[in-house]
């Protein structure tokens, strides 16, 4: 399985974390394991890297939280996107198409 | 160590970083367990055993105090803007509380706790002060303040004018107001000398003819009064008909109090308003008890005449009672006056009718008994005013405000038709009292409760349990919308909403007549905004300390289910609740009783489980008293913000619309109106029945 850089990684923690709360209310642990899924294990992230991250986002108001009890009675903290994160989210998915679009054009010109 | 000890060591190191926001630092290893439990669960689920799978999940879980740094730096904004709201919070919401407290009392006691607008010792000192009187306009109100009496300090501005009959009159009707405190003697000399100044005024002679019989007989007006003087009681009758033969009468009343309303500056605020309506309410009015004592009197005088064979003398005194009624009646002035002056015409009717025949003045008679029988069909009371049944003292309980209440009896004498006018607004100002009272008491117990959680806020620092650390809780923006809307704009557009709109208050009756139907309003409205403002504060932190581990102890549902039930029973009661019944005040005041000291004797109870708590829920005692003493401040202001200038704005709509007469008027519209319709229909009443005579002629 590929490694990828640190920096890299961090800049796309967000945006992703974005993106999946934006599509249903998760806590964080459920977070771990649909990125881990829907990257096929290329992303593997650890506790230091998503709860700093769940934490900046609800601070600036991108995400909200609350608590619930699970059916095994354990409490969930689950994160939703709100308003602001939404417009976050559509500004940072068209920023990455049009980074990813020219960096690709660049990398692979002429392959 | 077991697991669950492990994971939650583990997960307070990942989070110690945020220790100095207890709330932050309860939530996120709170939310670190939950991640460690479902880890460890999920490797077990895969076979793992219980210590492998820990061992698993340390591994990927990385270094605690990496985490607790990157925490840290994630909410340093959050937790720096958290410090300072705490801050602002914690020392500024009960100094407002405490300047929207006083804001309350000074709304409540415009003029300070210790005085009363309508005592008249009150503006007599203080009136110069609000109004910056100039020393000349004080002295022609107040007279020479440092002479010790009121009628004295009065004397004092005639000797200034000793030619003005206006000044002398007005002194002489604040002695007479005092007349117990001075001998006969000085009095008969002091009307003398008014006499001698103004001849042609009826009023001395009415007044030296009262003050000779109260000297001519023991005990005069009471049932034992015994003669003792024949020759002062010929000298009373003497003045009486100087009285019948003098067409003025005056007693300079309106004169004075328009002469003083001029010397105020111009106000067109509420206070200055009150102090002018108070100022109309001081107007004495001493003739109206002589000038009734005498139409009293002279019956018993004819007879005493008949007795000694002098019947015939009478005949200059037999129309007395409606001359006199007809000079108080051309000079009234108040609703008072007027309704005496009215009560006269019934006194001739048992009274008098009967000597006109004795002294063979049959025709006479009929004359005068047909002007009383017009006056009183004038007067009577239409059918149609009238509900079925209902008697007209009920009819103007319900319509009148306290100006008609005090007047009730002189009212029902005269049998008047006055359900028709509109006392609207003088009801609504009582009512508008009634809530500022209201006001003051619910401020009063936020307050109270808020002091108190300050003081349990504290409770934590003594106890053996200084690492379950208490957290003031700072609920977020949407839960303040809610909680304000829930807790006091629902409830005070609800009662808002009820009370203004009649068919449901029941607000077309005086205040005093459905007393105890008020009384439970007010207890009910105090009471549900303060249960709801509980409950909903209640149910947010319990959720919220249950979520941060807090040990939450389980609350009483059935305490709960009572008094929602009990305040619903109680608005269905107050609700159906229309008469001054029994069985309607039996059940409000009962009521109000039950509902009040359930919420007393819970209060004392929740204050002394808030001290005497178990060290197990010291934690969620202490935080909920921390979080409490706050928002109960802030409750507070939010009634004062809320209700002050909504009641303020509708007192003072209810002063303008209720204008006093003319740019210095003394007197309600309404009641003004009324007089002036009074006078106008019994002048019509006098002129028809003098058309009529001359046409018979």
């Amino acid at each position: 399985m590929a490694e990828f850089s640190s920096d890299l990684t961090r800049s796309m923690v967000e945006s992703i974390v974005l993106k999946l709360v934006s599509e249903k209310a998760l806590y964080g642990y459920e977070i771990i394991k649909v990125v881990n899924q829907r990257t096929d294990g290329a992303f593997q992230w650890k506790e230091g890297t998503l709860y700093p991250c769940l934490h900046r986002l609800e601070s600036a108001g991108l995400i909200e939280s609350y608590w619930e009890i699970a059916e095994n009675g354990r409490k969930r903290k689950y994160y939703s996107i709100s308003k602001k994160g939404s417009k976050q989210l559509n500004k940072k998915a068209e920023e990455w198409s049009s980074f990813s679009l020219a960096v690709n054009k660049v990398l692979f010109a002429g392959t | 160590m077991d697991i669950k000890q492990k994971i939650e060591d583990l997960a307070s190191r990942a989070s110690m970083a945020l220790k100095g926001d207890s709330e932050l630092f309860l939530e996120a290893k709170e939310e670190l367990i939950s991640h460690l439990e479902d880890k460890v669960d999920h490797l077990r689920h895969e076979g793992l055993s219980e210590e492998d799978a820990w061992s698993n999940a340390v591994k990927c879980f990385g270094s605690p105090s990496e985490i607790s740094e990157s925490l840290l730096s994630a909410n340093l904004k959050r937790i720096k803007l958290r410090a300072l709201s705490r801050l602002v919070i914690r020392y500024c919401f009960f100094p407002t509380s405490l300047l929207c407290f006083f804001w309350v009392l000074s709304f409540i006691f415009p003029y300070g706790l210790d005085k009363n607008y309508t005592n008249s010792s009150f503006w007599a000192e203080d009136l110069d002060e609000y109004l910056e009187l100039s020393s000349e306009s004080s002295f022609l109100i107040y007279g020479d303040m440092s002479r010790k009496t009121i009628e004295q300090q009065q004397r004092a501005i005639w000797e200034k004018f000793p030619g003005n009959k206006m000044y002398f009159s007005n002194y002489f009707t604040h002695l007479l107001a005092k007349r117990e405190n001075y001998s006969l003697d000085y009095l008969i000399k002091e009307c003398s000398f008014g006499e001698n100044l103004e001849p042609e005024n009826a009023r001395y002679n009415l007044i030296l003819g009262y003050l000779f019989l109260e000297k001519a007989y023991e005990g005069f007006g009471t049932d034992e009064e015994k003669l003792i003087d024949r020759k002062l009681l010929d000298q009373a009758v003497g003045e009486l008909k100087k009285v019948m033969v003098k067409t003025h009468y005056n007693h300079y009343g309106l004169e004075v109090v328009r002469e003083r309303v001029e010397l105020f500056p111009e106000v067109e605020d509420l206070v200055g308003r009150l102090h002018r309506l108070s100022y109309a309410a001081g107007m004495i009015l001493p003739d109206v008890s002589c000038i009734r004592s005498l139409t009293n009197f002279l019956p018993k005088y004819f007879k005493l005449l008949e007795q000694e064979g002098k019947l015939n003398e009478v005949e200059s005194l037999v129309d007395f009672c409606l001359h006199s009624a007809k000079l108080l009646h051309d000079n009234s002035t108040t609703l008072i006056e007027l309704l005496v002056g009215r009560s006269l015409i019934n006194i001739w009717k048992r009274d008098y009718a009967s000597v006109y025949d004795k002294i063979g003045m049959e025709e006479k008679r009929k004359e005068m008994e047909a002007l009383v029988l017009a006056v009183n069909k004038e007067f009577e009371m239409r059918e149609d005013d009238l509900e079925k049944g209902k008697s007209l003292e009920d009819k103007l309980k319900k319509e009148a405000g306290i100006l008609v209440g005090m007047l009730m009896p002189a009212v029902s004498e005269a049998g008047g038709r006055f359900v028709n006018f509109d006392f609207t607004w003088i009801r609504w100002i009582e009512f508008i009292q009634g809530e500022k009272v209201v006001l003051g008491i619910l401020v009063f117990l936020f307050l109270l409760f808020s002091i108190s959680f300050y003081i349990i806020g504290w409770r934590w620092r003594f106890s053996k349990r200084l690492d379950s650390i208490p957290v003031m809780l700072i609920p977020r923006w949407p839960f303040w919308i809610y909680f304000i809307g829930l807790c006091f704009v629902l409830p005070l557009f609800l009662y808002y909403f009820y009370s203004r709109l009649t068919v449901l208050s029941g607000r077309e009756y005086s205040i005093t007549y459905l007393y105890h139907r008020y009384i439970l309003e007010a207890v009910l409205l105090i009471s549900f905004i303060l249960f709801s403002f509980w409950r909903c504060i209640k149910v947010y932190l319990d959720h919220r300390f249950l979520a941060l581990r807090i040990n939450v102890p389980k609350s009483s549902k059935k305490m709960n289910v009572i008094i929602w039930s009990l305040l619903l029973v109680g608005t269905a009661i107050a609700l159906m609740i229309r008469d001054q019944s029994e069985f309607s005040q039996w059940i409000s005041t009962y009521l109000a009783s039950v509902i009040f000291l359930i919420l007393f004797f819970t209060s004392i109870i929740l204050f002394i489980r808030f001290i005497f708590v178990k060290l197990d829920y010291i934690q969620y005692y202490t935080s909920m008293a921390r979080t409490l003493a706050p928002v109960f401040a802030l409750g507070l202001s939010i009634c004062a913000v809320i209700t002050i200038p909504y009641l303020s704005y509708h007192e003072i709509r209810c002063f303008q619309k209720d204008e006093v007469v003319g740019r210095n008027g003394l007197f309600f519209q309404a009641e003004y109106d009324m007089v002036l319709d009074m006078k106008k229909r019994f002048k019509k009443v006098i002129q028809n029945h003098k058309d009529s005579l001359t046409e018979k002629i």
